[in-house]
């Protein structure tokens, strides 16, 4: 099956006074058509720089490098006009905060079938028709009511079931939700965890789903990736990458977890991860993760260690890529895999680290 | 003698149409020092409320909070009493809660008893930085400088700087990532430990109570619903609510499960159902919960559950 998005070594850099910095250095990723695809990291990691590209929602003055490829077409050379079409169109968005990305002062039904007459032309009652659909496929019961309600008649879970069936509205093919369920109790996150699920069997619907809690990608998601300082860190299918973490940076995102640590009897004691993160243009030459890393040796610096295969993967989709010098596994097996990244060399870090002595 | 004491506080506020809606519906909590008491429940539930009852920031309704045996009265302009200064507060968000504009000591040193001789005064603030884990020159600086999890353990320094004997901690860890949040976690369990203070902890998040708190409440719709030893609450739940909760928290593990949805939303506060307040969304509700369950013994713990009664149906499904 061929991926419905690729990402190739994508980077993306915001202008500052006279300089330029990076929020993100390289992140490679892929979606299959109807998977959910987990992208987890600390805040800072350029997790949602990733899905603000995917709709050209960057800040002003943002450059991407790299290719992006969705369904065949090449997201760079899109015009403002094709990006129209495209954005809420075949990629849509579900953001952290509901209360904040619906409007205030219209109805749910304006905002509702005003996505449907823009994207498809919909007259004014088929719309209302395929709008009543939508609440119906978000589980929102007496959706002729909520139609003529406002936002704020509604609870957060609710609000953001309303929002998830505005982006399912013009039937795309992507949904970036990025952090959907931070904002909401335990109890109702369980719910819209549910709902991505169903939502992406019934409608053959990718996902990729950005998040800093590994548990809520622990059950949905089929594939993680682990984001620290704009690069990938480790990406596997999830029970693998739960179960045998390869690289420090996921051990110790897994270990900082409360509910990891209590499994067994008595109280035990988190462990943090020790000193600042990094950012992608706060990292030094090398490893990002070098400066907290227990296991660090010389062989981290200066070069960036490229996401290398762990084992020899039962298929491209599935295989499992860690950038680690000290849990990688020999090299020629690395090597003798294409599409893995050779080292970069060392005339790019050091062209990297001048630009950071500017900033 | 009870270090805090929190006895039948009801919180009202004026609903949209002069009703009087109950946020918080006969509350009575206990906390001991070098105790620390987890409260949870939904957004809604009215843990908030409580918190700044218990903090003397608001008036309750009905009741009392007593501190040591002296009555919590809420802040005035006059000058507070000395016997309720061991009472301090950590918020939710360190950015809004810490003056962007004030150095870290300038905000630390405001604290310090007015009963401290002048030349311990500096010292003091600055022991307090380093008791939780922050370098003393953190005093010098802004803070912008700091990441979340840092400015979280400053603000629990300035808590410290007046020798308190009771925080409240209202949902302190949930403006952090992961990391932060065991920073923060981390130094409250030792504070607790080294200074004997007692903790009332207050959040949302299961999980973290279990891993922090001696004793955990959970509340529902402005009434405590369960309370336990940690333990005994998470081996054995004895309100259906409970079990809701902990079924409801993501974990990682193998060919993990998606979290069992509570069904249904919290009711409103003002049109809270008749009897138990939790019939309306509870998997187990039969005839007998029209009349309203009060706090039962349950194991060591309470439960506010027809069904622990019976014993012998089973509260909760594997």
């Amino acid at each position: 099956m061929q991926p419905i998005l690729q990402m190739k070594n994508v980077g993306i850099s915001l202008p500052a006074l006279n300089t330029r910095f990076d929020v993100l250095s390289d992140v490679s990723l892929e979606v299959y058509p109807g998977e959910v695809v987990g992208v987890a990291g600390e805040s800072g990691s350029g997790k949602s720089m990733t899905g603000k590209a995917l709709l050209n929602l960057l800040p002003a003055g943002a450059q991407v490098r790299g290719e992006i490829n969705f369904n065949g077409v090449d997201l760079r050379k899109l015009d403002e006009r094709g990006w129209r079409e495209l954005r809420g169109g075949k990629i849509a968005m579900v953001s952290q905060d509901p209360t904040a990305s619906l409007h205030p002062m219209l109805t749910v039904g304006e905002q509702l079938t005003d996505h449907l007459r823009t994207h498809l032309g919909y007259k004014k009652t088929t719309a209302r028709k395929r709008a009543c659909e939508l609440l119906e496929q978000v589980r929102i019961a007496d959706p002729d009511r909520a139609l003529k309600s406002f936002p704020h008649q509604f609870s957060g879970g609710m609000r953001q079931r309303i929002s998830i069936a505005i982006a399912l509205a013009a039937g795309p093919k992507l949904v970036v939700a990025d952090e959907p369920t931070t904002a909401l109790d335990v109890t109702v996150q369980a719910g819209i965890l549910h709902l991505f699920r169903q939502l992406s069997k019934e409608m053959d619907l990718s996902v990729i789903f950005i998040t800093h809690d590994l548990g809520v990608l622990s059950a949905l998601a089929e594939r993680t990736y682990i984001v620290y300082a704009g690069r990938i860190m480790e990406t596997a299918p999830t029970d693998e990458l739960t179960g045998h973490p390869r690289h420090p940076y996921a051990k110790a995102l897994l270990q900082a977890r409360p509910e990891t640590v209590d499994s067994g009897a008595g109280r035990g004691v988190l462990r943090p991860i020790p000193g600042q993160p990094v950012t992608a243009s706060t990292a030094p030459a090398g490893c990002p993760f070098a400066t907290r890393c227990p296991d660090r040796i010389e062989a981290c610096t200066p070069l960036v260690p490229p996401l290398v295969p762990v084992s020899e993967p039962a298929s491209q989709r599935n295989q499992h890529l860690v950038a680690c010098v000290v849990h990688a596994p020999a090299p020629s097996l690395g090597e003798s895999l294409p599409g893995s990244g050779a080292p970069q060399d060392s005339s790019k870090a050091t062209v990297d680290s001048k630009a950071k002595d500017r900033v | 003698m009870t270090l805090l004491e929190i006895s039948d506080v009801v919180v009202e506020y004026r609903g949209a149409n002069k009703k009087k809606v109950a946020a918080v519906n006969g509350v009575s909590l206990s906390v001991e020092p070098g105790q620390i008491v987890g409260l949870v429940g939904e957004s809604g539930c009215g843990k908030s409320s409580l918190a700044r009852v218990a903090s003397g920031l608001i008036k309750p309704s009905a009741g009392t909070v007593k501190l040591k045996g002296h009555t919590v009265s809420p802040l005035g302009w006059r000058r507070r009493d000395d016997a309720q200064l061991g009472l301090q507060m950590v918020f939710q968000n360190p950015y809004s809660s810490l003056n962007p504009r004030r150095r870290i000591g300038d905000q630390l040193m405001d604290g310090v008893p007015a009963s401290m001789p002048s030349r311990r005064r500096r010292d003091h603030a600055l022991e307090q930085l380093e008791r939780v884990g922050m370098h003393p020159e953190a005093a010098t600086r802004f803070p912008h400088q700091f990441s979340g999890g840092q400015l979280q353990r400053i603000a629990i320094a300035r808590a410290l700087v007046t020798d308190p004997s009771v925080i409240i901690a209202d949902e302190p860890v949930t403006a952090l990532d992961a990391s932060g949040q065991v920073q923060v976690v981390n130094t409250l369990l030792n504070l607790v430990k080294e200074l004997n203070v007692g903790m009332l902890f207050i959040s949302h998040d299961l999980a973290l109570v279990h891993h922090i708190a001696d004793v955990t409440a959970v509340m529902y719709l402005g009434k405590i619903v369960e309370t336990a030893k940690t333990e005994a609450l998470w081996q054995r739940p004895g309100h259906p609510y409970t079990s809701a909760l902990m079924d409801a928290i993501p974990r990682v593990q193998q060919n993990a499960k998606l979290p069992k949805p509570l069904k249904g939303e919290i009711p409103d506060p003002a049109n809270v159902p008749k009897g138990c307040p939790f019939r309306s969304r509870c998997p187990h509700a039969f005839e007998k919960c029209v009349e309203a369950p009060p706090l039962m013994p349950h194991g060591q713990g309470k439960a506010a559950c027809w069904l622990i009664q019976g014993a012998g149906i089973p509260v909760r499904a594997g």
